[in-house]
């Protein structure tokens, strides 16, 4: 293999990786903002407890994936520069940007909002915790816009102009954020990022239902949003990805008449358009007590777990392996783009980092797998929920 | 609008030394200072509810460079490829153990000895990267790299020590002070020693005068440390410190300036200002990630 084959092998592994532990926070950074405001807004003592409990067990799950998490992001970042000078020499300018402001509003924000919202359990007034989670969705969205931004660039490159030295330099700010190729493509990966969300939720509630943990109000609340917040999830991708496909047929033609390119996409297709008929089908399951009643049948429900991230994954190859031989496409060549690094060194760094990367991936899901078997009734975040029965007098989180 | 990225890109990295400093030392540390798991606890909890806030500062700066300075964060980080990889692998090591050790109490041990490992790595390494941007590039190996490691190594072993003393109950605080005390004597040895030789043996430092100012302000803000610790205001020992392990990454960039040059494809070299990016870009720029800076500060100080 030569040095460039290896650079791309690494980005494709290091940024699918990334990519997992981002389909999670993504997907449940949006069950939690409803929970929390659900919360907040709950007049019942009693359900008000629920929803804060529910907030803070799936809120630690989020915390698990965010901190482990942090650590593929910086490898993404320092690949540009280490593997991928030829990129930013050319293109840098541009591109650049939007990865410089991710990381700057969206990161930075996020992981210090997080630690605020974290260690404000039972110390910050009610609205104001609350407000730190919204901010925290928010940066996490900006987050994703804003690489996709880079990303649209690579594929459908506008608002710029060669100078004389060979450099792309931007020329709109707004014809950059507005590409339709980063919209389009955003649109669909919200849809994938909640199809993941809920999946999880669903698998997590079900393991509970079938176990009949005492927590049944619990769990069969959360198997119901997740179900539901799966199957918008899944309408989003499946809705937008048809017009996805006839919009990069036109901007890249021929991107998938390859049949490796074809299996990628297919898969995908199959995954999203079966999984939706079968949710349809499956949908009275979450009418009322149901999920407990059927508690049997919920190992099935386990077998969806890596069914979003595979075709999330693929969807992935398809787009990027389909866009070879261009790095920035019609404008320089991916074997123009990578560094003049050795074969030797970039062996061991790609040994290095997967190897990295993938104990962190199994670490995240075994951290991610004892903390929902535990069940909600510990403590978290500082607070030892009371029985579920027995409504309590102070309400976590909304002494202000 | 270029010489202001400049400015604002050595304050975040003057700030993430300041402050993921007394992370790596602490991590050095965590064996020497603490005997049983209670205590390490105490030790890691010494680092905060920021501890992730400190790397946010490496990822920000990165970020800021690759956006303003393409050109020469390309050329610089595949030069460097040698010693930023293993670095890199080195802090995602370290951050991952950190947060895994206070998660589950599972293979604590391993845990640890991979956050006193990469604590030192990282130390290690980036007085590295110094020593090896002043010999000038192609990387090589020499003395340089290896002194200027062993002095930031020392610079943020003694930051961590006095923001244990300040930070954990009695029995930990004693062992930490001890070793601040000594610790103090030797980062100033080993930072003069480590100037002496860059000023010998380095051919690329275009600004002698301020580097060498640069150096015995260094040596001042350490004496004073030490000064503090004696006389107990361990607070203001501790700023003194992290200002110690900021300076480093300050006098290096300020040492070759105009530098470091870039080979530009068509227009040979060109000095890193010269080849920042465009203007349309630096103002985007500096409307929408300048301004979080302050407010990111404000917050994280209020904390
Ligand atoms: C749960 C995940 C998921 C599901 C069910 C689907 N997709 Fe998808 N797809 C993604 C997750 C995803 C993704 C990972 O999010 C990608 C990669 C890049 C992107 O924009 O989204 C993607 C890319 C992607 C591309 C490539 C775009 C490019 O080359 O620029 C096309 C054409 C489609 N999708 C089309 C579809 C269709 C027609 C689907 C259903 C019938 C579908 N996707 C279901
Ligand atoms: C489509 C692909 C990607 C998406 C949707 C995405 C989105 C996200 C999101 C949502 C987060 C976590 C939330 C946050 O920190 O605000 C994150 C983290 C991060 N991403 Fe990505 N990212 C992608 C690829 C990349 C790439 C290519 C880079 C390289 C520049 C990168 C760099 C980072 C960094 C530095 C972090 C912070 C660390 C972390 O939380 O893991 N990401 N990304
Ligand atoms: C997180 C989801 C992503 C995945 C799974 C992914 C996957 C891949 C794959 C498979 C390749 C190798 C293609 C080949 O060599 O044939 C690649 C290349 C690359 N991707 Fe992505 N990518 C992701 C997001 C991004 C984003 C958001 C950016 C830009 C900001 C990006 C920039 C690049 C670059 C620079 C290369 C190397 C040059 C090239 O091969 O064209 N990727 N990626």
């Amino acid at each position: 293999m030569s040095a460039l084959d290896l650079a791309r092998l690494q980005f494709a592994v290091t940024a699918g990786i990334h990519w997992t532990f981002v389909l999670v926070t993504l997907g449940m950074v949006v069950w939690l903002v409803t929970l929390e405001t659900r919360a907040a807004l709950a007049r019942n003592p009693v359900k008000r407890e629920l929803l804060y409990r529910m907030t803070r067990f799936w809120g630690l799950l989020y915390v698990i994936n965010y901190a482990i998490g942090i650590a593929s992001g910086i490898v993404m970042e320092f690949q540009f520069g280490t593997n991928w000078s030829g990129l930013s020499h050319v293109a840098g300018s541009v591109f650049g940007a939007p990865i410089a402001v991710e990381t700057m509003v969206a990161f930075a924000f996020e992981s210090t909002f997080l630690a605020l919202w974290i260690f404000g359990w039972q110390k910050l007034p009610r609205w104001v915790h609350l407000g730190l989670l919204w901010a925290i969705g928010a940066s996490a969205f900006a987050s994703a816009f804003l690489v996709l931004v880079a990303n649209g660039f690579m594929h459908f490159p506008r608002g710029y102009h060669m100078t004389a030295h060979g450099q792309a330099d931007l020329d709109s700010v707004s014809q950059l954020l507005s590409n339709p190729s980063t919209i389009i493509a955003f649109i669909h990966i919200c849809g994938a990022a909640l199809a993941a969300g809920g999946v999880v939720i669903t698998v997590v509630s079900s393991f509970h239902l079938f176990r009949r943990t005492r927590d049944e109000d619990f769990f069969v609340r959360s198997f119901r949003s997740g179900f539901i917040m799966g199957f918008l999830g899944l309408s989003t991708a499946v809705g937008s990805g048809f017009p996805q496909l006839d919009f990069v047929k036109e901007i890249q033609p021929g991107k998938f008449d390859h049949p490796g390119m074809g299996a990628f996409l297919g898969n995908m297709i199959v995954i999203g358009f079966f999984g939706l008929v079968i949710m349809f089908f499956l949908s009275p399951v979450i009418i009322g007590k149901l999920p407990a009643k059927l508690w049997w049948s919920m190992p099935l429900f386990w077998l969806a777990l890596p069914l979003p991230f595979i075709a999330a994954v693929l969807g992935w190859l398809a787009r990027e392996i389909g866009r070879q031989p261009w790095a920035i496409y019609g404008v320089q060549r991916t074997s123009d783009a990578v560094s003049h690094v050795g074969v030797g060194t970039m062996w061991a760094s790609f040994a290095v980092f997967t190897t990295m990367l993938v104990a962190l991936l199994l670490t995240n899901w075994w951290l991610i797998g004892r903390h929902a078997t535990r069940g909600p009734n510990r403590e978290i975040f500082g607070i030892t929920p009371i029985p579920a029965q027995r409504p309590r007098v102070h309400i976590g989180g909304s002494n202000g | 609008m270029a010489e202001l990225f400049l400015c604002v890109l050595a304050a975040i990295f003057a700030g993430y030394f300041a402050l993921a400093g007394y992370d790596y030392g602490v991590g050095i540390l965590l064996r020497r200072t603490a005997r049983d798991d209670t205590e390490r606890r105490m030790v890691l909890g010494a680092l905060g509810p920021f501890f992730l806030g400190n790397e946010v500062w490496l990822v920000t700066g990165l970020g800021l460079f690759l956006a303003a300075f393409p050109m020469t964060e390309g050329s610089m980080l595949s030069a460097l490829y040698p010693m930023a990889f293993p670095l890199i692998a080195s802090i995602v090591v370290f951050t991952a153990a950190v947060q895994v050790r206070s998660r589950t109490s599972a293979a604590r041990g391993l845990w640890d000895t991979l956050i006193v490992a990469t604590g030192f790595i990282n130390s290690f390494g980036w007085g590295a990267v110094f020593g090896a941007a002043l010999q000038g590039f192609p990387v090589h190996f020499g003395p340089l790299p290896i002194l200027t490691g062993a002095a930031t190594t020392a610079l943020f072993v003694l930051h961590g020590s006095v923001l244990l003393s300040l930070r954990t109950p009695i029995e930990v605080q004693e062992r930490a002070l001890r070793i601040a005390w000594r610790m103090g004597y030797a980062a100033v040895v080993l930072a003069a020693v480590a100037a002496a030789a860059a000023a010998v043996l380095s051919p690329v430092i275009a600004q002698p005068l301020a580097a060498a100012g640069g150096t015995i302000v260094l040596v001042a803000v350490l004496a004073a440390a030490i000064r503090l610790l004696r006389t107990g205001r361990l607070g203001w020992a501790l700023v003194c410190t992290g200002a110690a392990a900021a300076l480093p990454v300050v006098i290096t960039g300020v040492a070759l300036l105009p530098g470091p040059y870039v080979h530009a494809d068509n227009a040979g070299m060109r000095s890193m200002v010269e080849a920042a990016a465009g203007p349309a870009t630096l103002d985007f720029l500096a409307v929408a990630a300048l301004p979080t800076l302050p407010l990111l500060l404000g917050v994280q100080a209020a904390t």
